[in-house]
């Protein structure tokens, strides 16, 4: 089932500015999301990468209801996002990775009771789904205290439990781990995962990062300047944007590294390491000549960095 | 109704869970608002020693309306007030709107109860006092229906305030740096102190009708102190639903035009 679809849908920033020389406005549009199409189905987990400024967060904003298209049509669990029925909000979730909803100078369980009574949930389903959260999440301790002492990954932990108290279907993530530690980003990662498999909850996230998207998302949407250049799964991307292997030679010794020199294929040499890139095709005949000439240990053969792939993605649109 | 007040009491409990962990802030806050009342109300009996009425109204019809005007401003700057100017001043500039357009409840309703105050509310046992130590000194009786006309349009003074006061904070949603704008309706209370009979015929008009001061503070006295005219009472509650039905629309439109902040 369908629970998200949009159609060409657009928002276009104007600022106005007065010219005091001519005695008149200026107007300058600024296209955030430019005519996107798009459709999700219930229990997705869809990433949507690019880079600063792409138009991803507007988008969003736009499918959660927040800010107005300037033209298209979105359609959010067959509600229109912008007439912000209860029953629509009562439906979806939100987390910003820069912004906080907790009360800053207070605890966040009474944050969560003040949630409790705005999405009226009865006492017995708070309080199950709450201690279900926090289990899994760990954070028992971290309930009473208050907000502004707690780490950044402790803060978000307790943001996400905020936007899942009510178990919507849809949750909006805009870049949920920016900043966190390794430890921390994994944890939440895990912690989104069980909650998408688990409550079939359908997520949309945003992120800079490659390791949240390959970590989360079968589904990959890339936006640059507003408009939509990719929409599709991480591997059938990598497949259309990267259709190389990579394979890397180490090269300890001169006699190496001259040897690697003599090879016919199109390849550079890299902090000790010859790297040639492969297309997968002809890689057999490649992998056989190497195999010859360089000790087996030596030699990696593997796909390009995501990471690398879609920064390629972005420089060539 | 019954989930907007369990809303407002647990801010005010979680306000008050604040305040108590900075309580400095309580007492200087408490202090300024008590100063305020003092200075106010002594400065009546000062203006009273040399002039026994002014337009008319006597020491306690004075002290009546101010006091009775203060009751409430000071509810407005406990409960609405903070919220209202953070929603100008902060919330739409840096985004902290958009958490509530996405909550199952009215954000302009969310935003204006948002930041309650509680410490605000230590004048208002001072004003009762003077509302009916100055009710005991009148001299006269007032009838049931006066009293009753009276806390009509209370209510509707107090939401009259509230509408001005919203119409002052919604340009923030074209014009960020527009929240200078909502110190008007503080500056309006300097106008409310005192009996509209003071005021030349065009500036009476103009309290009436585009910015109608006369119904916040002025009205509800005079049905309560003199006679309750009916046309006093249509117009309170006309022109009270006329500015909340303004403040509503300009708050839906321009809502439209919010464009949340970058992350």
């Amino acid at each position: 089932m369908k629970i998200i679809n949009t159609k060409k849908l657009t928002k276009t920033f104007s600022k106005s500015e007065f010219d005091w020389r001519r005695l008149r406005f200026n107007k300058t549009d600024n296209i955030a999301v430019n005519k996107i199409d798009l459709e999700i189905e219930e229990g997705e987990f869809i990433g949507f990468l690019g880079p600063n400024g792409a138009g991803k967060t507007t988008f969003l904003k736009m499918l959660s209801g927040i800010i107005y298209p300037t033209s298209g049509e979105a359609r959010v669990l067959g509600y229109d996002p912008f007439e912000k029925k209860y029953d629509f909000l009562r439906q979806i979730g939100l987390v910003m990775g820069q912004k906080n909803q907790l009360w800053w100078d207070l605890s966040a369980s009474d944050s969560y009771d003040l949630l409790k009574e705005i999405y009226d949930l009865d006492e017995q389903t708070f309080r199950k789904n709450l201690s279900e959260m926090v289990g899994v999440l760990g954070m028992e301790k971290l309930l009473a205290r208050r907000v502004r002492n707690m780490s950044l990954g402790e803060r978000m932990k307790c943001e996400i439990v905020a936007s899942l108290l009510h178990q919507p279907k849809v949750l909006f993530l805009d870049e949920p781990t920016i900043g966190l530690d390794v430890v921390s980003a994994q944890a939440i990662r895990e912690f989104l995962k069980r909650v998408n498999v688990e409550k079939k909850c359908t997520i949309i996230l945003t992120s800079h990062y490659m390791a949240d998207v390959e970590a989360l998302c079968k589904r990959v949407v890339i936006i640059n300047k507003g408009k939509k250049i990719f929409d599709g799964e991480l591997a059938q991307l990598m497949q259309k944007y990267a259709p190389e292997k990579r394979v890397q030679i180490i090269l300890p010794t001169l006699s190496d590294r001259e040897k690697f020199a003599h090879l016919k294929f199109d390849k550079k040499l890299w902090e000790g390491k010859g790297i040639i890139s492969v297309p997968k095709n002809k890689l057999k005949n490649v992998v056989e000549e190497i195999f010859d000439q360089f000790p087996a240990e030596n030699i990696l053969i593997s796909d390009p960095e995501t990471e690398e792939v879609i920064s390629k993605i972005f420089q060539e649109s | 109704m019954k989930k907007f007040w369990r809303i407002t009491y647990i801010l005010y409990r979680n306000a008050v869970i604040r305040d108590l962990k900075i309580s400095i802030s309580i007492i200087t806050g408490a202090l300024n608002h008590l100063m305020d009342g003092v200075v106010s109300i002594a400065l009546i009996f000062i203006v009273y020693t040399k002039t026994d009425a002014i337009g008319g109204w006597n020491i306690y019809e004075t002290l009546i309306l101010i006091s009775s005007m203060k009751i409430i401003t000071t509810i407005f700057s406990s409960w609405l007030k903070k919220g209202t100017g953070l929603f100008a001043e902060h919330m739409v500039r840096t985004g902290e709107y958009d958490f509530y357009l996405t909550k199952p409840f009215d954000p302009m309703i969310a935003v204006s109860i948002s930041k309650p105050r509680i410490y605000n509310l230590i004048n208002i046992p001072f004003y009762v006092y003077i509302f009916i130590y100055a009710i005991n000194h009148l001299g006269r009786s007032i009838p049931p229906v006066n009293i009753a006309c009276f806390f009509l349009l209370f209510i509707c003074a107090f939401l009259l305030f509230y509408a001005l006061r919203l119409i002052t904070v919604i340009p923030a949603f074209w014009i960020i740096k527009s929240y200078e704008l909502v110190s008007i309706t503080d500056r309006l209370q300097n106008v409310m102190k005192y009996p509209a009979d003071i005021y030349p015929r065009t500036m009476a008009i103009l309290l009436s009708t585009l910015l109608p001061i006369f119904a916040i503070s002025y009205l509800p006295v005079k049905v309560l102190l003199f006679e309750p005219r009916l046309e006093y009472i249509i117009y309170t509650i006309l022109i009270t639903g006329l500015f909340l039905l303004l403040a509503r629309l300009f708050w839906k439109f321009g809502e439209k035009h919010y464009g949340s902040a970058s992350s």
